[in-house]
């Protein structure tokens, strides 16, 4: 990756909205149309995670990343959670994406924060 | 002088071979001049063909390409050149010859030229050996050297592409350069303003997944410790009693009376005994005067109230209540109820029999098979049949019997007749009852049934039938009417009416749409052998159940139920048969009866027997004509009693009269209540009513309505009402003493709102009357029937019957003047005819002649606004 590709001159903003659909697509591909098998959610998580954070850095922003991905089967039980950051908020942003299907939850959390140069 | 031969042959033969060559060929001068170029060693020459000849060398004879080579002696040579001289042509190389060391030269014929000469002639005997030996032997084994080596890589010698390579590749022209960029670490760092981002700020901070109760995982827990002590029941409770200064007291008397003595004494007293006797014929007759009448009961009040219990007509009445309603989804749904009953005995109780409400016949194999049901349905539950009463077939028809209100007739659909006994369940029918009324029943049949009772107490009960018609003997289409002779009296096979020795209900009368009745006995035929065992084993066996739970009551009817006798019906006027809907008998009420038993005695039916018809005496004066409502609308008032043609063979009588008065089938004829002779008909859009012995057609036949008459009955307690039920789910209440011509009371909304199939009423008590009324949807209204419509105004039944008779002769009256009037017209019109001829001949001719001219008029007329219209007549004509 040469220099060239960092806007090094505009301002650099972490943009939510085309992350969640990144990510939403990583998910879709890995564990779209599957029920939940003990065995195979590791792998799957992993391979979220992965697959997410390689799409995010070819987008060549000069942002630290950090993808965080919750797999829970749907048994009745119930999840929350909850993140708070400390970060320049005008360069640095998260976001989070919740998919669902008939047997389980998938939630991936996205942080990027910016580097400065 | 030899050397110089060979050189003069040489040289001569150049010469000579110059001067041909001069000649014969121009590349002489170049021979001479190639003289140079070929070896020294050999010498071109030509020889002439008469020299080859000489030395055996013919070209291309005795030396060819092939074998070029030959050796000539150098002594022929030398005598050659001798002889010949210069001619020869060795003259050249005579020289050359003489110096020859060997004896033999060689002479080669040069094919090619090669030489420039056809001939060469080798000069050297070195030349010689290497021309003829040693090349051959060499080559061979120059190439098996070669053959057999392995050529071996050998250092690359380049030639000259060196230089090429060395332009092509790269060589640094200068040094590689290196740079190093550095900056201060403090550098680096932009200006950073950290903030909180909390949970709340970003909008997925927070995520939640709610938990949901799911099936899947919840585990149920099997077993539980848990600790159980007995403790007795504690209560505390306290109480405080006002203490006040407590006394004991109590009080008895005895009434005092006077003793012995003193009765005695008093009653010797004299003035006791002119007392006495002076009071008592007044006492007397007062007390006789209160047998006759009330004096203490005020006449006028007593009027007062009745007064105002019997107006209303001014009073708008609410007319009937409902009262409740009666339907169970899982049994009505889909079906209509065809026929309905009060239980004779218990309070509440109502059965209806439910049948498909789709015509499908009876072959279809995809018709889903639902049990036919008689349900009964009591006050206490509507909602929830308590009985059920489960048949072959659909029931259109059934009756409780009135001697024993357990046993249960009913006509199904396919002809056979089925008998239920419900004597089992009976306290479940009663214990129902909202009162709690309990009433003694017969416990021996229930000792066995109770515990059953007990357990099934939350699923409803099916009875099933005791016994059935044999297929082969019932009718042949479905049963309509169901009724039970009376008790006063009974019938034989041969259809003679006897008397009813044990004055119970036993016989059965059906009629059905195969245009017959047939009478049954529900009794068993009398068994020829019968042994005392066999009664004993018949005694014990009277609690016992038959393999399907059902009571042994009619165990003897089983398989072999036949009718006593079949009733045809055959029309009055045409061939063909009647198909009876309804029928009505009369009840024949015996006054000599010696056998009356108190209402209490249910007959064991199980145990009876028909009594041989010797011993039984006829009862002559049984009235054994009966009306019948027909399918198609007619009233036929027919004999059953069978009669003996020329043959002595019994067959059906004619029916004495038929009427069609209504439209279609007729669906009720009822008796009144009141009156033995009056008959109710409704069928159609008309009812009718009937006084049996007039002849002439019904006394009173109501006007046409809109609605279709689906059902009717007589009043209960009043001789002048009754009720008719609509196709619409409406009822008409008609009084006949208000008003003929249409009904006092029309009751619409809160009925039904699809058409009636039966009503009863009934009395429940003085206070209760009840009005039952079914619908086509299965459901089941019980109305309650106001006090203006049971109580009987005074001396209503003088007053109908008064009403009857004005109807029947006015009627009569009718039907005379009717004759009258034909009679008359039938003089009329021949009083004309006769004086019709003579005008007629005058009038014929002029009015003719005018009414043609005005016709073709008229027809030209017409044609021409057809024309207009574009529709000509197709046919021909004008």
């Amino acid at each position: 990756m040469t220099m060239e590709e960092y806007n090094s001159g505009d301002e650099v903003v972490f943009s939510a909205d085309e992350a969640s659909i990144s990510v939403k697509e990583c998910i879709e591909g890995v564990i779209g149309g599957t029920d939940y098998n003990q065995s195979k959610v590791n792998q799957w998580t992993a391979s979220i995670v992965e697959h997410s954070l390689t799409h995010l850095v070819k987008q060549g922003r000069p942002f630290k990343y950090i993808v965080n991905c919750s797999i829970m089967q749907k048994s009745g039980a119930g999840l929350h959670t909850a993140n708070s950051c400390y970060w320049d908020t005008a360069t640095d942003g998260s976001c989070t994406v919740r998919w669902e299907n008939r047997t389980m939850y998938c939630v991936v959390s996205v942080f990027a924060v910016a580097v400065a140069l | 002088m030899p050397p110089k031969r060979p050189k003069s042959a040489r040289s001569s033969a150049g010469s000579k071979g110059k001067g041909k060559n001069l000649c014969q060929n121009p590349l002489a001068i170049d021979c001479h001049l190639a003289h140079q170029g070929h070896p020294d060693d050999i010498f071109p020459m030509v020889l002439t063909s008469a020299t080859q000849e000489l030395f055996g060398c013919l070209a291309d004879e005795d030396v060819t390409g092939e074998s070029p080579y030959k050796l000539l002696k150098k002594d022929d040579i030398i005598q050659d050149i001798k002889t010949r001289a210069a001619v020869s042509d060795f003259s050249p190389v005579k020289q050359f010859v003489l110096d020859y060391p060997e004896d033999e030269m060689l002479l080669v014929f040069d094919r090619d030229f090669t030489y420039d000469q056809s001939f060469y002639l080798v000069l050297t005997p070195e030349a010689k050996d290497r021309i003829i030996n040693p090349p051959e032997p060499e080559t061979p084994e120059v190439f098996e050297e070669e053959v057999s080596k392995i050529p071996e890589p050998k250092q690359w010698m380049h030639l000259g592409s060196e230089q090429e390579i060395d332009e092509e590749s790269i060589k640094e022209t200068r040094k590689k350069l290196w740079y190093k960029f550095s900056r201060v670490r403090r550098k680096f760092e932009v200006p950073v303003s950290f903030s909180d981002r909390n949970t709340a700020d970003a909008e997925d901070g927070y995520l939640a997944c709610a938990s949901y109760q799911d099936s899947r995982f919840s585990i149920k827990q099997m077993q539980r410790d848990c600790g159980v002590q007995a403790a007795p029941t504690q209560q505390s409770s306290s109480a405080q009693t006002q203490w006040k200064i407590q006394r004991n007291s109590c009080t008895q008397y005895v009434p005092r009376e006077l003793s012995d003595e003193e009765r005695e004494n008093i009653l010797q007293f004299e003035s006791l005994k002119h007392f006495l006797n002076s009071v008592t014929p007044r006492v007397l007759q007062a007390l006789q005067q209160e047998e006759i009448m009330n004096v203490f009961l005020d006449d006028y009040k007593a009027l007062g109230t009745l007064a105002e219990d019997g107006d209303w007509c001014g009073k708008v009445s609410e007319g009937l209540m409902l009262n409740q309603a009666f339907s169970d989804q899982k049994y009505t749904k889909d079906k209509k109820i065809t026929s309905i009953n009060w239980h004779p005995t218990i309070y509440g109780v109502i059965a209806v029999a439910l049948t498909e409400k789709r015509e499908v016949p009876l072959n279809e194999s995809t018709f889903v098979v639902r049990p036919s049901l008689v349900l009964f349905y009591s006050f206490s539950s509507p909602s929830n049949p308590q009985l059920l009463l489960e048949s072959p077939d659909d029931i259109f028809a059934f009756e409780f019997c009135p001697s024993d209100p357990n046993i249960i007739v009913g006509g199904c659909i396919n002809g056979q007749v089925v008998l239920w006994d419900i004597s089992a369940h009976v306290t479940r029918l009663q214990g129902t009852q909202p009162s709690g009324k309990k009433v003694s029943v017969n416990t021996d049949t229930l000792t066995s049934h109770q515990d059953l009772d007990e357990n099934k107490e939350n699923e409803t009960p099916v009875v099933r039938y005791c016994a059935a018609s044999t297929v082969e003997t019932s009718h042949k289409a479905r049963i309509t009417d169901v009724q039970w002779l009376p008790p006063t009296f009974e019938v034989t096979r041969s259809g003679m009416p006897v008397e009813n020795k044990y004055n119970i209900s036993v016989q059965v009368v059906t009629c059905s749409t195969d245009c017959s009745l047939m009478f049954w006995d529900v009794r068993a035929q009398k068994l020829l052998s019968q042994s005392a065992s066999d009664r004993k084993q018949n005694a014990d066996q009277k609690t016992n159940l038959t393999p399907y739970g059902v009571p042994n009551t009619f165990k003897h009817l089983e398989r072999t139920w036949k009718p006593l006798f079949r009733v045809s019906l055959p029309k009055i006027d045409t061939s063909g048969e009647y198909a009876p809907m309804k029928f009505s008998l009369e009840y024949y009420t015996c006054n000599t009866n010696e056998n009356i038993d108190s209402s209490e005695f249910i007959p064991d039916y199980s145990q009876l027997r028909v009594p041989s018809a010797k011993t039984l005496r006829t009862l002559e004066d049984v009235n054994t004509k009966l009306y019948i409502g027909t399918e198609d609308g007619e009233i036929v008032y027919t004999d059953w009693k069978l009669e003996k043609d020329d043959f002595a063979r019994l067959h059906s009588a004619k029916p004495l009269h038929c009427f069609s008065t209504h439209h279609w089938l007729v669906n009720t004829v009822q008796r009144s209540p009141f009156f033995r002779d009056i008959i109710l008909t409704t069928g159609g859009w008309t009812f009718a009513i009937w006084k049996e012995g007039v002849m002439d057609g019904p006394i009173m036949l109501s006007p046409n309505s809109e609605l279709v008459c689906t059902a009717g009955c007589w009043s209960l307690s009043r001789p002048a009402v009754f009720f008719i039920g609509k196709g619409d789910g409406s009822i008409e209440v008609w009084n006949l003493l208000e008003k003929t011509s249409e009904p006092t009371h029309i009751y619409t909304h809160h009925i039904s709102n699809v058409k009636i199939t039966c009503i009863k009423p009934w009395t429940a008590s003085s206070k209760q009357h009840f009005l039952a009324v079914t619908d086509d949807l299965g459901i089941v209204r019980v109305l309650e029937i106001p006090k203006t419509l049971y109580v009987p105004s005074k001396n209503e039944s003088l007053s109908v019957r008064k009403y009857f008779e004005l109807e029947e002769h006015r009627q009569r009256d009718f039907l005379r003047r009717k004759e009258l009037w034909v009679t008359e017209k039938k003089e009329a019109e021949e009083l004309e005819k006769r004086t019709e001829p003579g005008k007629l001949v005058t009038f014929l001719n002029v009015p003719e002649e005018e009414n043609m001219k005005k016709y073709s008029d008229y027809l030209m007329l017409e044609n021409s606004i057809l024309k207009a219209f574009g529709l000509c007549p197709a046919t021909a004509g004008t």
